[in-house]
């Protein structure tokens, strides 16, 4: 009981340094009174209560998403300090005093120091209002605990222990994501190839205005003239809206080339292309790819099979090896991405049997490159965007299709938008990185009748808007709070404590009331 | 370049093992997630089959089948039978012909040299008569070849029962994907998934007019079960597109109902045929060459009584028929180096 009493005096002894922003307070205490109803309800209503509350602190500070990345990740990790009994006021002036420091350095404009100033004060009490909440939803989960073990004191040993792990766990985590998030500065260099429709567009779009140089590439050259012109129009939308305060842009550029990917000829132009106009290449996105429609094997002809063939397969081989040859010379290394597709995973893909074959050999061909790349700085990586609603997927398809299609797929931009970060600060070799994560999956399952007219109507119909009108709202669609989004970022910090502390929980639970019961 | 060799070199799991230290591959949430999406895209799939049924060309499939499973009914399949096999002038795929034509069948071998197809045909003429053996040229790679060699086929023995698709390349090289050349990878792309696939399109089509309907058989290899192929990367891509492109095949005949055309897959495990030779250049390849591997006529003489009892059974179960099975291998490794069996036996290892 002494950590729970402790930890309601924190909120005082913060309200000094947040007195200075009116509407954090609000926030604050918006945050501490949902949180007090998520308790009375049930511990999983307080963790999705809480992530509520915490961007609802922040709310539409869209310039400073990264900042504010930043700030919540070192909140976390000092908050983990502060738990091992770590003095307070250190850790405040410190973070205080750092960004102060930091922001001095990096910008010597005088006049915008006071906007400045308080923009910094700002974080800083988000991040206490943070620290607030998370360190009082594992304190209510521990004195849960305390009160189901009935005061047995083996029972509480095993619930500090349990707590302990928990934040050992989570510090690991947090730093992790600090150190991906000090990764994530400096602009990459990327190449896409099969980027002017569809998925990849929407991938070079995040890429471009994630602050990285992009090179697009496609058959056809109009269209890649044609997608050069709206990624710079996009481009220059986004930084009239984020004022000129944000240096994240600055670097941020967009050419393109034809490129036609089964022709070698082609893929060593486009990489020699990349060199000069980008110096490197940090990543290799192997995007393009092609189906033809879903019909049984009889009916494709001789062109159809080629062309799947040396898109899907032919493409990605040519494509790999080159990018491999000039990764292998530079002092950093890169990454390559093959983009996965239904068959990936080995099962049968009836209807799309040349495009899902080539999908599987694409995976042996990753595992087998694993082996050939473990000594080099290349890593070889997979993205699967599981089902986007693009030409690929619905060419061919019927009214059922599309209902089911309602339940499960998402909109390119909503993709790009998870796989993008992702794929920037991606280390090592060997990662896949999937857009249809667990959580997502279940909560398409679990609402899936809210779903059912989400993309098309019972005819079929297509309910969503076109792209053109969906890139208008671009800002607002990357602002807008998602549910998926916040559930994905207190994935790996929040869920590994909560989920340890709560298994103890329904542990002792059980054993009470084994112990209580007559006759047992 | 020289003709579409056949073979297969399936290095087993073992290979695996001895290398890296591991087997098993630790699960994770990731592989987790992917099977999800793999089993959501598959229900779709699912749907979509059932919807699709009703459009135009599958109707047509529907009733070529239902026609042609009622006149199998009336015409069984019986020994002898017409066999043909691609890329058969040498290595696997020779060794195969000549096994079928000992089993007293009728063997259409074929490949892309026609001198090759000349000679292999007059030896085998020698051997086993004149009115057993065809040969004609034919370019898996080219769908006008494929179509030419389907209708020799149909001219000069009215129907096939047995179609294997054995020819395969690796461009007899191994080396790193990074080192590997242009044409090698174009070659090995187009030998071993576009021919295959345009193949099992015609077999299939030919099939389906046939009374005694037919079996496909896909010669797998190395890098089918999805294990690493370091070194020829690009070959076990493609095989294990193969694999997969079966079971879709596979999928799509029955969801179409078709019941007197099936496709297998056909694995004869190491054979010490030219494309494998031609990579035996490290101490762990010679190796797994001497201990696991066997000639193509072993090989032979092990697969075709297998594929043969298929139609004598009247069997239309896709099959997956192994030479090198798992417990084989093993037990071949164990007496290797348990009691140095098969040292040196096709290879010197220093």
């Amino acid at each position: 009981m002494a950590t729970l009493t402790k930890l309601h005096v924190c909120p005082q002894s913060f309200e000094g340094p947040s007195t200075r922003d009116g509407h954090l307070i609000g926030a604050l205490g918006r945050g501490v009174h949902r949180f007090g109803v998520g308790v009375s309800t049930s511990r999983s209503g307080l963790c999705l209560r809480k992530c509520r509350s915490f961007r609802g602190g922040d709310g539409g500070d869209f310039e400073k998403e990264d900042n504010k990345g930043r700030n919540r990740r070192n909140s976390r990790l000092k908050e983990v300090k502060m738990k091992k009994e770590s003095q307070f006021w250190k850790f405040l002036r410190s973070g205080v005093l750092g960004k102060f420091n930091l922001l001095l350095g990096s910008d010597v404009d005088q006049g915008k120091l006071m906007a400045n100033m308080e923009g910094l004060l700002s974080s800083a009490a988000v991040q206490i209002g943070r620290y607030i909440v998370t360190m009082m939803s594992t304190g209510v989960v521990l004195a849960v605990g305390f009160q189901l073990s009935g005061g047995d004191s083996q029972m509480n040993t095993l619930i500090w222990y349990s707590w302990l792990g928990g934040v050992i766990i989570g510090t690991m985590i947090g730093a992790n994501l600090v150190l991906e998030e000090h990764c994530r500065a400096g602009p990459r260099n990327v190449v896409i190839t099969g980027s002017t429709r569809g998925l990849g567009k929407a991938l070079a779009r995040e890429f471009l205005l994630s602050g990285d140089r992009v090179v697009v590439a496609s058959r056809s050259p109009e269209s890649v003239q044609e997608t050069l012109r709206e990624l710079e129009e996009n481009l220059k939308g986004l930084m009239v809206r984020s004022g000129s305060s944000n240096k994240s842009l600055a670097h941020a550029k967009v050419v393109g080339t034809t490129c036609n990917v089964c022709d070698p000829e082609d893929v060593h132009n486009l990489a020699n292309f990349a060199l000069n106009e980008l110096g490197s290449i940090d990543i290799w996105i192997n995007n393009a790819g092609t189906n033809k429609g879903f019909r049984p094997l009889l009916q494709f002809t001789d062109e159809d099979i080629t062309q799947i063939l040396s898109t899907n397969l032919v493409g990605s081989l040519l494509c790999t090896r080159e990018a491999m040859r000039v990764m292998r010379n530079q002092a950093k290394g890169g990454h390559i991405f093959n983009m996965d597709g239904a068959g990936s995973g080995g099962s049968s893909t009836p209807l799309t049997a040349v495009y899902g074959s080539t999908k599987c050999g694409l995976r042996q061909l990753q595992s087998s490159l694993l082996k050939e790349c473990r000594r080099s700085n290349v890593g070889v990586h997979t993205a699967s965007p599981g089902m986007v609603l693009t030409d690929l997927l619905l060419s061919g398809s019927t009214v059922r299709n599309k209902q089911m299609f309602n339940i499960i797929c998402e909109l390119p931009e909503t993709v790009a938008r998870t796989l993008v970060p992702r794929m920037r600060v991606v280390k090592g070799t060997g990662k896949a990185i999937n857009y249809l994560t667990p959580p997502r999956i279940l909560l398409a399952l679990v609402t899936a009748w809210l779903r059912r007219g989400r993309w098309f109507d019972e005819k079929g119909r297509a309910l969503y808007a076109a792209e053109a009108d969906r890139i208008r709202n671009w800002a607002e669609n990357r602002t807008r709070f998602s549910f998926t989004d916040a559930m994905e970022m207190y994935t790996e910090n929040t869920w590994v404590s909560v989920f340890s502390l709560s298994v103890v929980c329904a542990f002792i639970i059980l054993s009470t009331t084994n112990n209580t019961l007559p006759g047992t | 370049m020289a003709s579409a060799s056949s073979s297969s070199l399936l290095f087993p799991s073992l290979l695996v093992t001895h290398n890296h230290g591991f087997f098993f591959s630790p699960p994770s949430r990731i592989r987790l997630s992917l099977y999800k999406l793999e089993s959501f895209s598959r229900s779709v799939a699912r749907s979509r089959d059932i919807s699709n049924i009703p459009t135009n060309g599958v109707v047509n499939l529907n009733s070529v089948s239902t026609n042609a499973e009622e006149s199998q009914q009336r015409e069984p399949m019986v020994p002898p039978y017409n066999v043909l096999i691609t890329g058969s002038t040498k290595g696997i795929g020779y060794a195969l012909a000549r096994e079928f034509l000992k089993a007293g069948d009728n063997v259409v071998i074929c490949s892309r040299s026609a001198e090759r197809v000349e000679s292999s045909v007059q030896s085998l003429r020698e051997e086993f008569g004149e009115q057993h053996v065809w040969g004609t040229k034919c370019d898996v790679r080219e769908g006008e070849d494929v179509k030419n060699l389907v209708a020799f086929v149909q001219k000069n023995l009215k129907y096939i029962d047995i179609w294997i698709n054995n020819a395969g390349s690796n461009a007899y090289s191994f080396k790193p994907l990074v080192e590997a050349s242009d044409e090698d990878l174009i070659e090995v792309v187009t030998t071993n998934a576009l021919g295959l696939m345009i193949c099992c399109r015609e077999a299939i089509k030919m099939m389906l007019n046939q009374p005694r309907g037919g079996h496909v058989f896909n010669i797998d290899g190395a890098g089918s079960d999805g294990r690493p192929t370091p070194r020829f990367a690009a070959y076990g891509a493609t095989k294990r597109s193969v694999v997969h492109l079966t079971k879709s095949l596979q999928a799509e005949l029955r969801m179409q109902d078709v019941k007197n055309v099936v496709v297998h897959n056909l694995s004869p495990g190491m054979v010490t045929t030219d494309l494998l030779m031609s990579g035996a250049n490290t101490k762990q390849a010679k190796f797994f060459i001497n201990v696991l591997a066997e000639p193509p006529e072993v090989v032979a003489e092990y697969l075709v009584p297998n594929i043969r009892s298929i139609p004598t059974n009247g069997s239309t179960r896709p099959t997956y028929i192994r030479f090198l099975t798992g417990l084989k291998a093993y037990s071949q490794i164990f007496s290797r180096l348990a009691f140095g069996a098969r040292r040196n036996r096709y290879l010197l290892e220093d």
